[in-house]
């Protein structure tokens, strides 16, 4: 449990010797520590935040902060590991969850760390909206700075070749960062209220709250005045080919840039792939 | 699962070993066996917004579109190849195709967690379409980037200069596209309208071209004669984004 607790700042303190024992594959503890802090230290911040509301909001928050996190990453890390694979990455799937969840980890602390202010405002205020924006902006700084570690989590994991690690791993952040963003924003949608609104009794979920983009499509058409779209049945699914027609180049071009630019270039040398190559030089040492 | 991985771990080795025949028929065999189970994987998840009867035919019609309109396009490609000089056999060619579908259908398994999260918490039917329309597509892209270096690798047009090479293979991707996207209109619906029952077929779906020009001339208010060629010209028309599809692709690919 007190691993639990200190793991964070043990890791903030050195970075690069965590990171390199993921690299050497020690990451089994490291990983089942992460989650439990991430869990406790989110579940801290969530009751605060439902606490301006009524104590049954504050547990439901408790409840649902970590819930919004972990089950975001579990439900993009699949995809973010072929991805990596696709673009050359030599880490395992273990490593990769490991390296994700080390993000997360500082995130969470540092949510736990501005949870104090927030509970100041909390007691001392009562304005909904305020609540919101603060609420949104610390997660957004917390998340931001959470991206960098894992940005520099990459880097000291995965060296890759001088020419190709830099572009290769703004690529790998750019991936997971729009897969978390896409599939977070839609949990945190649904999972709503995490700050309950004072003019409404306490609602676990709202079950209006349905899908955030096309919400926010709807929302944007009211505020601009225009009909909310009716989508008919005939035209809509030639459209949505079409659509995805010319998709298609534009996805290409930006994935293939990526493919292009991150791969390492193959060796002159067939014969002897890199890897026993690199672990012969480090045994010889 | 290995042989994908291999694949994407260090494709040169892999096709090197495709192109000496060691390991053509076992990769083949798994790549096909692998591919049709993630991407009946990714059609239950699509198919799962509807219902779990769309989930089970989804599950069979997406292998059966990606893997089918492959084997239906492998014998021109067969034949270009073999006119082209080269010295590969049909279950080494059909080998690199499957690298490309097999990528395809890796990627498009490790989004179905994504379409899950979509799917378990919404109800709206076109952005459930819009999704898997950008998944396929991007996923698509991908694997069609694993095919053209393999082809390249394996030097299936090995007497063709670069110019002629890459003509070639972006025809036959065209050729592909215009198979499979014929198949995928026929075999809809992939992702259930929730206002109709379950079906396995659309039986108002005839020919996907001339249903576009259908559409847009209903979406934009005219009347085309009965029988006029004016469809088949819009249609022709609609190729172009494909083919600057492809043959974007094969500059990408070959700028390495």
């Amino acid at each position: 449990m007190s691993n639990s607790l200190t793991i964070i700042p043990r890791f903030l303190r050195n970075p690069a010797a965590f990171f390199e024992s993921i690299q050497c594959g020690e990451n089994q503890v490291a990983s089942r520590s992460l989650a439990v802090s991430s869990v406790l230290f989110l579940a801290a911040f969530g009751f605060v935040l439902g606490l301006s509301h009524s104590l049954w909001q504050a547990l439901s928050s408790a409840v649902k902060m970590p819930m919004l996190f972990l089950a975001t990453i579990v439900f993009c890390l699949p995809a973010f590991y072929f991805f990596s694979l696709v673009l050359g990455t030599p880490l395992k799937m273990a490593q990769v969850a490991t390296i994700v969840l080390t993000g997360i980890g500082v995130t969470a602390f540092l949510l736990l760390g501005l949870a104090p202010v927030m509970l100041f405002f909390v007691l001392t205020s009562k304005s909904y909206a305020f609540f919101q924006l603060l609420a949104v902006a610390f997660v957004a700084i917390s998340g931001c700075i959470g991206t960098y570690f894992l940005w520099r989590g990459m880097a000291l994991t995965d060296p890759g070749t001088e020419r190709s690690s830099g572009s290769l791993r703004r690529v790998l952040l750019c991936t997971w960062f729009t897969l978390y963003a896409f599939v977070g924003s839609q949990m945190a949608w649904r999972l709503s209220p995490l700050v309950g609104d004072p003019a409404l009794p306490f609602v676990l979920m709202r079950p209006s709250r349905d899908n955030f983009y096309v919400d926010v499509i709807h929302a944007v058409e009211r505020a601009m005045g225009v009909q909310p779209s009716t989508w008919n049945t005939e035209v809509l699914p030639v459209l949505v080919v079409i659509s995805g027609m010319c998709l298609v180049p534009v996805l290409l071009l930006v994935f293939g840039a990526g493919i292009i630019a991150g791969r390492p270039k193959p060796s002159a040398i067939p014969s002897a792939p890199p890897a026993p190559v690199a672990s012969a030089s480090g045994a010889a040492q | 699962m290995n042989g994908v991985i291999h694949l994407l771990r260090d494709p040169d080795a892999f096709f090197e070993c495709v192109r000496r025949a060691r390991c053509a028929r076992a990769q083949g065999g798994w790549l096909a066996i692998l591919s049709a189970v993630c991407l009946a994987v990714f059609g239950c998840v699509m198919g799962l917004a509807h219902s779990p009867e769309q989930a089970l035919s989804s599950a069979v019609k997406m292998p059966v579109l990606v893997i089918g309109a492959g084997v239906l396009c492998l014998p021109a490609l067969y034949l270009f190849a073999l006119v082209l000089g080269t010295r590969l056999g049909m279950v080494q060619v059909a080998t690199v195709v499957l690298s490309g579908v097999g990528v395809m259908a890796l990627l498009l398994l490790g989004l179905s967690p994504v379409i899950l999260t979509f799917v378990l918490t919404s109800h709206s039917y076109p952005f459930f379409q819009l999704l898997a329309v950008g998944c396929v597509a991007v996923s698509g892209c991908i694997g069609l980037y694993y095919l053209w270096r393999g082809m390249e690798r394996v030097r299936l047009f090995e007497r063709a200069s670069a110019g002629l090479r890459r003509g070639v293979m972006g025809a036959w991707f065209t050729l592909y596209a215009f198979v499979g996207s014929q198949i995928a209109w026929r075999l809809s619906p992939f992702v259930g309208d929730p206002a109709q029952p379950f079906f396995w077929l659309q039986p108002s779906r005839d020919n996907l071209y001339v249903d576009i020009v259908r559409a847009l001339e209903s979406a934009l208010g005219l009347q085309s004669p009965v029988g006029s060629m004016q469809p088949m010209w819009i249609g022709g028309l609609c190729l172009i984004p494909l083919i600057l599809l492809v043959l974007g692709s094969g500059l990408v690919a070959s700028a390495e």
